[in-house]
């Protein structure tokens, strides 16, 4: 018997260990620079959220046209062609996913730390379709065929030293654009952006190279931009913006201090409450609140939660709810001492109702949960995560956790010294 | 006498009256609450953005900043309904409901109360959110909601019973409107967060429910002298301490929210706050009267099972098959008939529970 709880003790202490250093790496991570972190580092460093390390977040929505249908392989290129975009902006940390459940055909967008909505909504948003029609309006190549485009300034000496976009076609364009700039000579080919005419040059000789400038009285950092583009590849689906948000950097650094403070004010009173009430075994159940405490930010941090401002408070309320289950055990034990039984039947009756009164309540908020992930945006699906993650860890720590150091630590002779259960 | 002596000997079934009267009260003050917010500001709840979308803009100034003035503003670019506040920190927040706001507005209106008040922008908080997307978070919120309290009422009625499934929903949404009411006295503003206090708060409520119905159900196993209504008084005074601490201690970490965090975190920590409350309150004074009055005060349903199982063993040939019990003395029969029952399942469980 002994040896059970010995082992499970020792099981214990291994995932306290365990997730406590986990928490301190990623802590100590966090304020370091990424570049220092090594992979286990880099692996947990806490994912915070925009509205607390700042920046400029996006949710876009592919909408159907007449033309085309949105389709899960469309989100697809359409998330790689914005997460080509957005390195081209220079962001380390940009975030572009999909979201899941009924919201699949949004993509959310953070650039932390960016302070430029617009600059990043132009560069994110548009579609980018390069197409070359011939005098009688039939596309005869597009921009998927570019494999590089940069910004020069013209050589040519009636536009010189403007900024203009020199691209450079793959094997298959070059071929193409051979073949159309052999047929077309003496006529005009038109280069259009997103259905706006760029410039429509008239073909003097084939051009086989597959090299090429487009002009179009473009400023310096337009034609910087639009090569931008023409490199990332154009959209596939229309997306249209229908949340935007921008967040000064120094607000969340500001909040997220004030709410770890307002945690560990939550966590001290709860624990001495839990003391006066319960003496003894309040004790054991602040114990127990400390390996709850490490052991829901190790899981938040080993599965990249991403944590935002309600996530975090949603994770301070579990707090209080954590004991609850402590509670509820502690009282039943109480009423069964008074009965004058055994302190091992005690700790049995005690922990035996309060395994079914968690497992009631716990199902359904895990089911709250579930549902709220499914509907919910991406907000309220972090706040679903914690609250999942809250829920999970709290029933462990609760139940086996605080029994464990019950059955070890709360000695046979408490029976007869009321301090110890808080009369 | 001692506190808990105290508790122990109150007759609360006894006042259920005056339990329901004071929920009344608060759930009418909120809905006179709501329609007054109807009259004043044309819708019963202070929406934020999130639901009715819209943007807000909030920009901290080095120059204390004129809200007459960032009105005329936010006026001149196209906006003529737009709230204008001033708050701690020469900040200035402005917002424009309902309706879709174009980037280039947001600029210039930025640019505009830069050249009077020069911005900061490292603490420039915007948030810009379609219409379309606020009703369609309104209505999924709806649905979750919806789809947890069905869960619910599925869940207790198969854990319990039907009764006692339809009492705790019933609590549930008396916490509900009550938590509603109070935002809507209050005029706090309500955004995505929200869905998730409403979850916590129903999570309360069941909790704190389930912990008075299973000792109601514990004991109508082995008591059948006293009335249900007796029984009922007995279980809530008696887990009334444990009801009152599991509060206590989810209240001090939304206070300690409250207190420290944002005013993002506040909202929903006092929306958390009310509904904790009432669901404290509904588990023990509102769903254990309402459980009374399903059932009748007089466990009619017990009574007439007692009686069969009376019977039954009156007729020598059946009670046989009921084993053991028919050795009992007449007077001891019924009680050890039904106590036998739950407790060779107890047995089972705890063995269980030792694998």
């Amino acid at each position: 018997m002994k040896k059970r709880l010995l082992v499970w003790f020792i099981i214990f202490l291994i995932v306290f260990g365990l997730a406590v250093y986990i928490d301190y790496t990623a802590i100590t991570a966090s304020s370091k620079p990424l570049e220092t972190l090594n992979k286990f580092e880099s692996y947990i460093v806490p994912r915070f959220g925009l509205d607390v390390k700042g920046g400029v977040r996006f949710v876009l929505e592919a909408v159907d046209t007449p033309e085309v249908k949105v389709t899960p392989e469309a989100m697809q290129t359409a998330i790689s062609v914005i997460q080509k975009r957005v390195n081209a902006l220079g962001i380390s940390e940009a975030i572009v996913v999909q979201e899941k459940g009924a919201n699949w055909k949004r993509i959310d967008v953070e650039l932390p730390g960016w302070k430029d909505p617009e600059k990043a909504k132009e560069l994110i948003g548009q579609t980018a379709l390069l197409q070359f029609k011939t005098e009688d309006g039939t596309v005869v190549l597009t921009g998927a065929h570019i494999k590089s485009a940069t910004l020069e300034f013209s050589k040519d000496p009636a536009t010189l030293g403007r900024p203009v976009i020199a691209f450079q076609l793959d094997a298959e364009g070059t071929k193409i654009f051979a073949d159309v700039t052999q047929k077309n000579i003496g006529k005009t080919i038109s280069i259009y952006l997103d259905n706006k005419l760029l410039m429509a040059p008239v073909v003097k000789s084939a051009i086989t190279e597959g090299q090429g400038v487009i002009e179009g009285n473009f400023t310096k950092e337009e034609a910087a931009n639009y090569a931008a583009l023409l490199r990332s590849g154009a959209l596939p689906v229309k997306l249209n913006f229908i949340q935007e948000e921008v967040v000064g950097p120094s607000l969340g650094s500001y909040t997220i201090r004030m709410a770890v403070i307002g945690g560990i004010v939550a966590f001290i009173v709860i624990a001495l409450y839990m003391i006066i009430f319960y003496g003894y075994l309040g004790l054991l159940s602040a114990l127990s609140l400390v390996f709850y405490v490490s052991l829901e930010l190790a899981v938040l941090f080993l599965i990249h939660a991403t944590l935002s401002l309600p996530a975090i408070g949603g994770a301070i309320l579990s707090l209080g709810m954590a004991v609850d289950i402590n509670v509820i055990v502690f009282e039943r034990m109480k009423e069964e001492l008074k009965l004058g039984k055994t302190l091992k039947s005690i700790i049995n009756a005690g922990f035996a109702n309060a395994l079914r009164t968690v497992i009631d309540s716990n199902l359904t908020v895990l089911v709250g949960a579930a549902i709220l992930f499914y509907f919910g945006t991406t907000v309220i699906k972090g706040f679903a995560v914690t609250t999942t993650i809250g829920i999970l860890s709290g029933f462990i720590s609760g139940v086996f956790v605080t029994r464990l150091l019950v059955e070890l630590f709360l000695p046979q002779t408490s029976l007869k010294k009321p301090w110890m259960w808080g009369i | 006498m001692s506190f808990r002596d105290r508790i122990a000997n109150w007759d609360i079934l006894g006042h259920t009256k005056l339990w329901f009267s004071i929920s009344t009260t608060i759930i009418l003050i909120g809905l006179i609450a709501m329609g007054v917010n109807w009259v004043k500001f044309g819708s019963p709840l202070n929406l934020g953005i999130d639901f009715r979308g819209g943007s807000v803009i909030t920009l901290a100034c080095q120059n204390t900043p004129d809200s007459q003035k960032v009105r005329d503003i936010v006026a001149s670019v196209g906006y003529k309904d737009a709230i204008v506040q001033e708050a701690q920190g020469n900040k200035v927040i402005i917002k424009i409901n309902a309706t879709s706001v174009s980037t280039d507005d947001i600029t210039k209106i930025v640019n505009e109360v830069d050249k009077l008040y020069k911005v900061n922008k490292d603490a420039t908080q915007i948030t810009s959110i379609a219409p379309v997307i606020g009703s369609e978070l309104m209505r999924n919120g709806a649905i979750a909601l919806l789809l947890a309290l069905l869960f619910v009422l599925f869940y207790i009625s198969i854990r319990f019973e039907f009764k006692i499934a339809a009492a705790t929903v019933l609590a549930l949404f008396h916490d509900i409107i009550v938590t509603l009411g109070m935002l809507a006295l209050f005029r706090i503003e309500i955004n995505a967060p929200f869905i998730g206090a409403f979850l916590a708060i129903i999570t309360y409520s069941v909790e704190d429910t389930v912990v008075v119905m299973d000792r109601i159900r514990e004991k109508l196993k082995f008591k059948l002298r006293e009335s249900f209504r007796e029984l009922v008084n007995k279980s809530i005074t008696e887990v009334w301490v444990r009801s009152m601490n599991t509060s206590i201690t989810t209240l001090f970490s939304s206070l300690a929210l409250v207190i420290f965090a944002g005013t993002a975190l506040r909202d929903f920590s006092m929306t958390f706050f009310f509904g904790l409350f009432s669901g404290t309150y509904s588990s023990i004074y509102i769903a254990s009267p309402l459980l009374v009055l399903f059932r009748g005060e007089t466990l009619k349903e017990e009574i007439s099972k007692k009686e069969s199982v009376v019977k039954v063993l009156e007729e020598p040939k059946e009670s046989a098959l009921e084993g053991p019990s028919q050795e009992a003395v007449t007077s001891e029969v019924n009680e050890e008939a039904k106590a036998s029952k739950p407790k060779s399942k107890k047995k089972r469980k705890t063995s269980k529970k030792r694998k």
